[in-house]
């Protein structure tokens, strides 16, 4: 059995570039067909077991939280015209999950390290599934692969397990690529995430994608870490500290288990096309649509 | 001419997530789906727009409120032009908001008599917001529509498409008359006719042009099918009594956005037709086939 059962989700982010949408509303509240991006990822962690979930979010941003809440008025509506069924995933989540609710303060610097740090006390001494919003696992049963990452830090114990996939030579330069060393010990150990270089010296084509096990050292590392690049508290940062004088490994998106990211419109749309794919009622009407296109 | 959108839906279709926020502010790309709505009317040129939403319904207003905290946010960051779009809304035309008073009943006419005040002794475009034309020049079929009106006068110009027979059941269908004075004149809306019966294969989608008299009519007509207020009972005493043309799409397409499915296919559509994700966008889509 597994130790871990929390989760940690960023969604603290401006989401520009979803503007001028998201002048109403987060980003995470962006739909992926009927429900919003960061339901996803919720799901994704009770799917793996996760029964305590942190969402950090913007401060003063109470809309993720809200839609999260049960809303009478909205229920009696549903009841009075038999369509409550419409709130069965909300529903499965409250009884399956406790979610909280963190607002990460203003003194914090900007970037993916500083929701760790917004969420010190959530976390206490445990280790914890990371999550960045952006990022979308498609898979056909929710949770799988992190379950995977789960049973990987389960039976190696390191101090982090990292999500990459292999993106190929074209897009590596786009995200940090994974620098593994040989250790028989450790299958897929990394000795550190060097950040979107060029393909000829990239040291592999494994991109880092948002998910990770992590143990509670991060934090520490965390808090006493300077920001770097673009003045931001990196994650990456953290972890090539802890690949340096600890064991981290990576875990690769394979099989049906796909990563995708919706940080902007045209990925969003590809995110929404490839769930729909997987959404047995609406499959093949979208794909004859989309074959009649091109 | 004033133009009236209905966006007074529940949009449960779209449940869970308009739990947060009205099915109108979905997005459609980075922009929310009545927004487009907002930019065809201007396209042909109007410059009063009223959008009824519900009772107690304040998140569109907002939408289309100024913020300057987000402005001061975007200068800062040199990033203001991704109000662009909504800059030009605010140059161009004035947007008035209305509540549908709850002693109003359900249906697709109720939006038009909330607006009564604000529509007054003119001639109107009314919208349904689950409707959009996807044109290559925004705004044309609505402009041809009110040249139409204008040249002919009639009640009510209606617009429609033409639809595969096999699927003329699920929409309104119109019968025309032949009228050699004008031209696409109908006799009468039908519902949901089979491919058999149906009298022609143009499918009656939510751009109307009436004449404000309609109001007076719509006002007292009664409730019909599903206990609803229909506008296009209205339209169809107008066709019987008076005259009323069809106006066909000619360059563009009709789609709907009133649930997940039709919705992605808009987005799928309107990415196409922008240039800066075309490429991109059409490998993706051939590797999914």
């Amino acid at each position: 059995m597994t130790n871990i059962t929390k989760a940690v989700i960023a969604a603290a982010g401006r989401g520009t570039r979803f503007l001028p949408v998201v002048k109403s509303y987060p980003k995470e509240l962006v739909p992926i067909l009927s429900k919003p991006n960061i339901q996803y990822l919720v799901e994704e962690a009770i799917g793996a077991g996760i029964t305590d979930i942190a969402i950090v979010t913007r401060v003063g941003e109470d809309a993720i939280q809200k839609y999260f809440t049960p809303d009478q008025d909205l229920e009696k509506y549903l009841i009075e015209n038999n369509k409550l069924a419409y709130l069965d995933s909300l529903k499965d989540i409250w009884s399956k999950a406790k979610l909280t609710f963190i607002q990460q303060p203003l003194s914090l610097p900007y970037g993916n390290g500083s929701p760790i740090i917004a969420a010190k006390e959530f976390i206490g001494a445990d280790s914890f599934v990371y999550m960045f919003g952006d990022d979308l696992t498609v898979e056909n049963t929710s949770g799988s692969f992190l379950s995977q990452m789960i049973s990987t830090f389960d039976q190696y114990h390191p101090s982090a397990v990292i999500a990459v996939k292999d993106v190929g030579p074209k897009e590596i330069s786009r995200y940090g690529s994974a620098q593994y060393i040989e250790d028989p010990n450790y299958p897929h150990r990394i000795s550190a995430m060097l950040e979107k270089l060029p393909a000829d010296q990239a040291p592999s084509t494994f991109g880092q994608g948002g998910r990770f096990i992590l143990s509670n050292k991060v934090v520490d590392i965390l808090s006493t870490q300077e920001t770097g690049l673009g003045n931001e508290l990196w994650l990456a940062d953290a972890v090539n500290n802890l690949a340096k004088n600890d064991i981290v490994v990576t875990q690769a998106f394979e099989g049906d288990s796909d990563w995708m990211t919706t940080g902007d419109p045209l990925r969003w749309l590809e995110a929404n096309i490839a769930v729909a794919l997987k959404t047995p009622d609406i499959k093949d009407d979208l794909l004859a649509f989309i074959k009649n296109l091109i | 001419m004033k133009a009236v959108i209905a966006a007074a839906g529940r949009g449960t279709r779209f449940l869970p997530v308009v739990k947060s926020y009205p099915k109108e502010l979905v997005p459609i790309l980075s922009k929310p789906n009545i927004q487009y709505l907002v930019e065809e009317a201007i396209g042909a040129g109007i410059t009063d727009i009223a959008i009824v939403t519900r009772v107690g319904e304040d998140a569109i207003q907002k939408y289309f409120t100024p913020d300057q905290d987000l402005e001061k946010y975007l200068i800062e960051n040199n990033k203001l032009a991704y109000l662009d779009s909504l800059k030009d809304i605010w140059s161009k035309a004035k947007l008035t908001f209305i509540q549908q008073p709850l002693s109003l009943p359900y249906g697709t006419g109720s939006p038009a008599l909330a607006a009564k005040e604000f529509i007054g002794d003119q001639p109107f475009i009314y919208m349904y917001g689950d409707d959009m034309v996807v044109e290559p020049k925004t705004g044309n079929f609505l402009s041809e529509m009110i040249t139409t009106f204008e040249k002919y006068h009639p009640d009510a110009v209606i617009a429609t498409q033409e639809v595969p027979w096999s699927e003329i059941s699920r929409y309104g269908c119109i019968k025309y008359i032949d009228n050699p004075k004008v031209p696409h004149q109908i006799d009468t809306l039908l519902e949901k006719m089979s491919p058999e019966t149906a009298p022609s294969n143009n499918a009656l989608l939510g751009r109307f042009i009436v004449s404000n008299k309609i109001l007076e009519h719509t006002a007292t007509q009664g409730l019909s099918r599903d206990k609803e207020l229909w506008w296009t009972d209205s339209i169809n005493f107008y066709a019987q009594n008076s005259v009323v043309v069809n106006q066909t799409i000619k360059d563009g397409q009709w789609m709907t956005t009133g649930d997940p499915l039709r919705w992605l296919k808009v987005n799928i559509a309107m990415a196409l037709k922008s240039d800066e994700m075309n490429s991109d966008f059409k490998s993706f889509l051939k590797s999914k086939i």
